[in-house]
């Protein structure tokens, strides 16, 4: 998705600056909030960064991909709901938060040199409270 | 493939697999095939499963679609060395295995990346 298209597009402007300041971060890629038919809705990349993948139209399709999986409720009950969804690629860490009440999940790309664990775990001391605000409604 | 050749895989499959659920943090290490069918391994010796086996055979074509749909994204991302969902209650952890996927479910308290290089390891993945 290009910048053009995520100006006006900010739904989510406290999830917004805590994305931003997510990717001044020298590890953090990307770190955006995405609804549920896969639209960026607040976040971005890292400043100057060229995204891996090139394509607007894939890219597009990709953030959908991480929505619809990520926001599925399959083995909820037997397993216990989701706290993220990561996946450690050659080129590149992926972590997805699902925020079942608000279906709009936060997904974040790092470098591949750093702990998945201690990602999370940062990205939860961020997010934690406001999503704890979220569940109240 | 020939009919050695696949009881040969098969047998493998099954070493590895009994050989993981040897670890204590591992409930469940199995193949899963290209169909989404369990084609070795499964519980440790005496694990309650969570899941009924509806629950569980939906979980493998589930395991398989995703799988399959994250591939579109290899020649940019790089290929998925491996995938995981932190869940309440456990970890489900997933390694691409050729045109199989290895499934390890775990206990929830437990680190990531440590588990997942243990794994790979153990059945020549690293």
């Amino acid at each position: 998705m290009g910048k053009s298209e995520m100006s006006g597009l900010i739904q989510y402007p406290d999830y917004d600056k805590k994305c931003k300041k997510l990717c001044e971060e020298k590890e953090i890629r990307f770190a955006g909030i995405i609804d549920e038919d896969g639209k960026m809705v607040a976040g971005g990349f890292k400043k100057n960064l060229i995204p891996l993948e090139k394509d607007e139209h894939r890219l597009e399709e990709f953030m959908k991909f991480v929505s619809q999986f990520s926001l599925l409720k399959s083995f909820d009950e037997t397993l216990g709901p989701t706290s993220y969804l990561a996946a450690r690629r050659e080129k590149v860490i992926l972590i997805s938060f699902p925020f079942p009440l608000t279906k709009i999940t936060l997904l974040v790309s790092a470098n591949p040199g750093i702990d998945i664990e201690g990602l999370a775990g940062h990205i939860v001391d961020i997010f934690d409270s406001d999503e704890a605000r979220f569940a109240e409604r | 493939m020939t009919l050695m050749q696949k009881s040969n895989e098969s047998w493998l499959f099954e070493q590895k697999c009994q050989a993981l659920l040897e670890f204590d943090e591992i409930r469940f290490a199995g193949i899963i095939n290209q169909m989404g069918k369990l084609v070795a391994g499964g519980y440790k010796k005496g694990e309650t499963p969570l899941e009924d086996a509806a629950e569980q055979q939906k979980m493998y074509m589930e395991l398989v679609l995703r799988v399959s749909m994250r591939k579109e994204f290899d020649y940019s991302l790089g290929p998925v060395k491996y995938s995981a969902s932190r869940r309440e209650k456990a970890v489900m952890m997933s390694f691409p295995l050729g045109a199989n996927v290895l499934l390890v479910s775990t206990i929830p308290d437990l680190d990531l990346d440590k588990t997942a290089k243990k794994i790979m390891k153990h059945v020549g993945l690293s």
